[in-house]
């Protein structure tokens, strides 16, 4: 993926709870699991994400920071930071990832799911019959 | 982590109203600083009190490690203000207000002023009694940042722009800050803009500091929390750092600050009760905060 639609793919609104930081490593987490960015792809430039966006670049070096620290980046001397290869990240962290991403979808799910009085099996049922039809 | 702005204790009175309150702040360097309060809440003052325009009655401020009301005039180069009404001979033309300017400092960004004046369309023949209340703070911004400081202090630096020149004028902070590292720190009421821009925000009501620290903090430690419990919610706040809260029967809304996941299971234990947590963007902290 080429530096120019990775910004374009990210959507950051500075104006949410969730701190910007956050949705930045939420956004690339998301891009780097789901494969759209592939082991080597190079990340914007800290400085390149603050002008396009016009917010705080400490913002986004701490984004940056985090999705080193998780391993799904890594800092490169003169060439920023890159996607990190595969075999960095272990299975069960990788897991881990990607069952974070859809963690707050749950929670809305089964708060949804208690105000309708609706039971576990009752959800565990339709979610397995909508899982199977969008396979 | 080194701090370009200090103070300790600090209290100011006008007269009989008191209009600092004993306020403890340290300003990192390199940062951009959003201060954020109601009307006459104090944020001018503060300002004035940091550049050594006012003394303080009781308590201490530096800049630069030095005593504001006793800058030397190194210091003083080194910082850049803009006033919420800037003041210029009339008379000038543009450009011969920023040859004026210039004698004054040692150093002096040529490209720079030539850069801002062209994209905010600013013609140096004209004369400053014939501009805009916005161009005129456009051109106060000019002055400003043409010495290159350390330190950049706005007060209310977007009011008077329409939202294509405040987005520009964001940008040109950003770049400000990711060239030369330098600090600036400016007073709004619009939370917006903080809120892209800020890495760090203060924030003010009534002479008495609110908050200090980092947004992205902020933004994690305050939640709304509504509870619906199996009995009787008491009258008061069960959470031991509550902004507001508001109980209705088995019903209650909170908004908590940093209140621990282990608080929170007690709670829910005690009450028997679900709980669910929710952010709030800056402008609901502000309203919760400034009340």
């Amino acid at each position: 993926m080429t530096i120019d639609s990775i910004l374009m793919q990210l959507n950051l609104d500075p104006h949410s709870g969730t701190p910007i930081y956050r949705q930045l490593v939420e956004q690339l987490t998301h891009l780097i699991t789901a494969k759209q960015l592939k082991t080597g792809d190079k990340l914007p430039s800290v400085r390149k994400i603050a002008e396009q966006f016009s917010i705080n670049p400490m913002t986004i070096s701490k984004a940056f920071g985090q999705l080193e620290s998780q391993g799904l980046v890594i800092r490169e001397r003169g060439k920023g930071m890159t996607v990190a290869a595969r075999e960095q990240q272990n299975e069960r962290d990788y897991l881990a990832t990607r069952l974070a991403l859809i963690q707050p979808n749950i929670e809305q799910l089964a708060m949804q799911a208690k105000q309708l009085d609706l039971t576990q099996e009752d959800i565990l049922t339709a979610l397995a019959k909508q899982m199977s039809k969008t396979v | 982590m080194e701090s370009i702005i200090e103070l300790k204790g600090a209290s100011k009175r006008f007269a009989d109203k008191t209009v600092l309150h004993n306020i403890d702040l340290n300003l990192p360097k390199g940062r951009v600083i959003g201060l954020l309060g109601p009307n006459g809440a104090g944020k001018t003052t503060l300002m004035q009190v940091m550049l050594g325009m006012l003394n303080l009655d009781s308590g201490e401020s530096k800049l630069f490690s030095q005593n504001s009301w006793q800058l030397d005039a190194m210091a003083k180069a080194k910082i850049g203000y803009v006033p919420q009404q800037p003041a210029f001979f009339e008379w000038m033309s543009i450009e011969q207000s920023i040859q004026y300017q210039k004698s004054f400092y040692p150093s002096w960004d040529h490209n720079r002023v030539e850069a801002l004046l062209d994209m905010w369309q600013l013609n140096g023949k004209e004369k400053i009694k014939n501009i805009s209340l916005g161009q005129k703070q456009r051109l106060a911004i000019v002055h400003a940042l043409a010495h290159q400081p350390e330190l950049l202090i706005l007060d209310e630096p977007v009011a008077s722009l329409d939202p294509l020149a405040r987005r520009e004028f964001i940008q040109e902070l950003i770049k400000l800050n990711l060239a030369q590292e330098t600090t600036i720190l400016f007073s709004t009421h619009i939370v917006s803009d903080l809120e892209r821009v800020a890495s760090d925000v203060v924030i003010i009501n009534q002479g008495q500091l609110k908050y200090s620290g980092a947004l992205d903090v902020l933004k994690e430690q305050v939640k709304k929390i509504t509870i619906k419990a199996s009995e009787q919610m008491p009258e008061t706040s069960p959470f031991s750092s509550t902004l507001s809260y508001k109980a209705q029967g088995v019903f209650a809304n909170a908004v908590v600050q940093g209140a621990a996941d282990l608080e929170l299971d007690k709670i829910k234990a005690q009450f028997n009760a679900e709980l669910h947590a929710q952010d709030l963007d800056l402008e609901q902290i502000y309203m919760e905060i400034a009340q």
